[in-house]
């Protein structure tokens, strides 16, 4: 028997998951373990960590106890911002154009904490996202390293710091919406947009995740303006509705944007989604181990293709041609392979024509329940990729082997993979 | 609320998005021409390129969609571009120009142009779509083939209604008009369209008009109720509008409206009591996508931004 040690939300939609796929699998204990017993006691946690047993750092989920905790931690350690300067602002367009560096140390937000600790937030309200990373980086790094993590500790935070991860992808030669870089206030964000010539973009919260905080700000030479976000304001506090909300007063769209600057947030520009019945689309793609593997279009209505957002599923083979899905895949792999000891990653990419960015690289982003690939689901996946089963006895195939099987890689190794059409 | 689909079908056929050095059928497909994000080239030169991989004679239907920053860019030089072509596309007979959804540009910033030039150059287009109604020149204009206009704006200013209203257009069967909000354009009343677009009467060949998306659809329903030559169309559409039951009522007692075989209602703000007088009129009635009313009271029309 192996033991895998989750950290995760008890009872949650991905424990299940897990705890499904362990059973499919026939020869994992999981060991579960609950963020909110974790943050009351790390020890048990930590105990188990020590034993060096595979571990898979899973999302802490939206428990309002949990996220309160990390918004306090990270506002008790000063925030642990300081440590880390916000990065400079470059505008560029990932592979082939031109960089225009330029200094933005004036406008960068200064590095302060909250006199007061932060309130718990009601109910969808904006958290203190800033503290709240600060907590969660503090959090994972007091659990001991083990040998075999799912993803690494270090990957997880750069995946959840999305302005750094970006940079970084970049850094890496991957394709990603050019880059406006950290905004520190609307008038600032105007000024990003002349700079790089950029009418339509996207606003982004720097340790966000799942569009909370997005905007979607678009803007004409006539002084139009329109905002979309989730975000409702009422009496000073800020929500996210799952109802997308449209803004075209500049006042109320500085507001928007200082707020979730003040937060630190970053600029993007806004490559549109080509659309199909229903809405526009991008993709989910799940990488295991450097490989692209389960694959799913998100089509909404809005801006924000979240599927928790109503956004509808498609399968990537009806809405792309041959040369389109491989530039989805390529994309995927490129991404996947500047996170070497990363085994899982799910990654967000917008595919035009010939062309694809990487939007988002999420450290969990394999909550994807019914999306299989080769017969099994992220889940399976992750199981068979960590403790690979060489005999498959003919009673207990629930699950057809997989026609290319997936070795196991040491974490601490890089190495191409063939591609499924390659190998046979 | 927003344009979110593209077209499917355009003239009877449907439509594909244009992949440059992908096999182009166009006696299959309407095709749709969108410039691609962040590319160097321009529509008038993705047209040439689509003209040199098809064989224009096929070309009856066209679709315009995404030039370059439309919420910038007016569409003249597509449609200068595209009268230019004439002679290429001797059998153009409906054109689409705008197709775009909210991803691509909101209607209400989509810079439209003048469209006497090609309107010159093609006498025998017998549809021409328009979404957008910023700078929109469209008229006056004399056109002996013309039987399908549509006008899909977020808000449809009246100087527009006139021009379509000094048009000369025997062969118009099948007018459409996006009538939007104040908020993003439109300033017009029922007496624009009782005195000044229908101040004749019903033209000739009209069998089906549309005055759609509308604030103002309560009034133009009791209007068009009482009006005695709604009963020679074959169809009536007042979708996508703020219609509730003071025009409901009114369409479900009219003699007229008897008479026709289709009336469009859908995205409407009607009670149930008076849809079901609706519904027992001897005609095909499309009450779908049922509306509420705000905390406020307020009605939406379907498409304004």
């Amino acid at each position: 028997m192996h033991s895998l040690l989750v950290l995760g939300v008890a009872g949650g939609k991905r424990m299940r998951g897990l705890q499904d796929a362990a059973q499919r699998h026939g020869d994992v204990v999981l060991h579960c373990v609950d963020y909110a017993d974790a943050m009351r006691d790390p020890t048990a946690l930590h105990a188990m960590a020590a034993t060096g047993m595979a571990l898979k750092i899973d999302s802490p989920g939206d428990d309002a106890w949990v996220q309160h905790q990390l918004c306090l931690r990270g506002w008790e350690a000063g925030s642990g911002m300081a440590e880390k300067p916000m990065p400079d602002n470059v505008v560029s367009g990932g592979k082939g154009s031109d960089d225009i560096t330029h200094d933005c140390t004036a406008a960068s937000p200064t590095i302060s904490t909250t006199v007061l600790p932060p309130k718990p937030v009601a109910k969808g309200e904006l958290m203190p996202t800033r503290d709240w990373y600060a907590g969660f980086a503090q959090f994972l790094r007091a659990i001991p390293q083990t040998a075999a993590p799912l993803s690494p500790v270090e990957d997880i935070l750069l995946m959840t710091d999305k302005l750094n991860c970006q940079q970084h992808l970049r850094s890496h030669g991957v394709a990603i919406p050019p880059l406006l870089g950290a905004v520190s206030g609307y008038g600032h964000l105007l000024a990003l947009l002349d700079q790089a010539g950029v009418d339509n973009a996207f606003i982004k919260p720097r340790y966000g995740s799942s569009a909370a905080g997005v905007v979607a700000y678009r803007r004409n030479r006539r002084g139009n303006e329109l905002a979309v976000s989730t975000v409702h304001s009422a009496n000073g506090q800020h929500f996210n509705a799952k109802r997308m909300r449209r803004y075209t007063n500049t006042q109320e769209i500085a507001a928007l944007i200082d707020t979730l600057a003040a937060d630190q947030a970053y600029a993007e520009a806004w490559i549109p989604k080509p659309r199909t019945q229903g809405g526009g689309y991008d993709f989910r793609v799940v990488t295991l181990d450097g490989e692209p593997q389960h694959r799913v279009a998100r089509v909404n209505n809005a801006p924000m293709t979240n599927l928790h957002l109503d956004a509808q599923r498609a399968q990537a083979e009806d809405l792309l041609n041959d040369v389109a899905l491989q530039a989805l895949v390529d994309t995927a792999r490129a991404a996947a392979r500047t996170f070497p000891r990363s085994r899982m990653m799910g990654l967000d990419i917008v595919v035009r024509g010939e062309r694809a960015w990487v939007l988002e690289a999420n450290a969990f982003g394999d909550l994807l329940p019914r999306l299989h690939w080769q017969g099994r689901d992220t889940y399976d996946a992750q199981l068979h990729a960590l403790f690979p089963k060489h005999v498959q006895r003919n009673q207990d195939q629930q699950i057809p082997a997989p026609q290319h099987p997936i070795l196991p890689v040491a974490p601490s190794q890089v190495q191409p993979r063939p591609t499924p059409a390659a190998s046979s | 609320m927003t344009i979110s689909d593209h077209s499917e079908r355009f003239a009877g056929k449907p439509v594909k998005e244009y992949t440059p050095g992908e096999p182009v059928d166009a006696s299959q497909y309407a095709y749709r021409l969108v410039v691609e994000y962040d590319s160097e080239t321009g529509m008038d030169a993705l047209l040439d390129q689509f003209l040199a991989e098809a064989d224009p004679a096929s070309v009856d239907a066209l679709v315009i969609g995404a030039w370059n920053e439309p919420f910038d860019a007016s569409a003249q030089h597509v449609l200068d571009a595209l009268a230019a072509k004439a002679d290429t596309l001797v059998n153009l007979r409906a054109l689409f120009v705008g197709d775009m959804t909210v991803e691509d540009c909101e209607i209400s910033w989509i810079v439209q142009g003048n469209y006497d030039g090609l309107m010159n150059a093609y006498p025998k287009l017998e549809e021409l779509v328009v979404r957008g109604g910023t700078d929109l020149d469209l008229g006056p204009f004399k056109h002996e083939h013309l039987k399908r206009l549509t006008v899909q704006t977020g808000g449809l200013p009246s100087q527009i209604v006139r021009n379509v209203a000094m048009s000369i257009l025997p062969a118009l069967e099948h007018l459409e008009l996006w009538l939007g909000e104040d908020g993003y354009g439109f300033d017009g009343n029922v007496a624009l369209f009782r005195d000044e677009l229908f101040a004749n009467g019903k033209p000739a060949a009209l069998r089906s008009l549309g005055l759609v998306d509308s604030e103002i659809a309560d009034e133009l329903a009791v209007w068009l109720a009482a009006t005695p030559w709604v009963a020679e169309l074959d169809t009536l559409d007042l979708s996508m509008g703020t219609l509730g039951d003071e025009g409901a009522e009114a369409l479900a007692a009219s003699p007229y409206i008897r008479e026709l075989a289709e009336l469009k209602l859908s995205h409407h703000y009607i009670s149930p009591a008076v849809q079901a007088k609706l519904k027992a009129l001897p005609l095909a009635v499309d009450l779908s996508d049922p509306q509420e009313a705000d905390e406020d009271g307020d009605r939406y029309v379907a498409v304004s931004e």
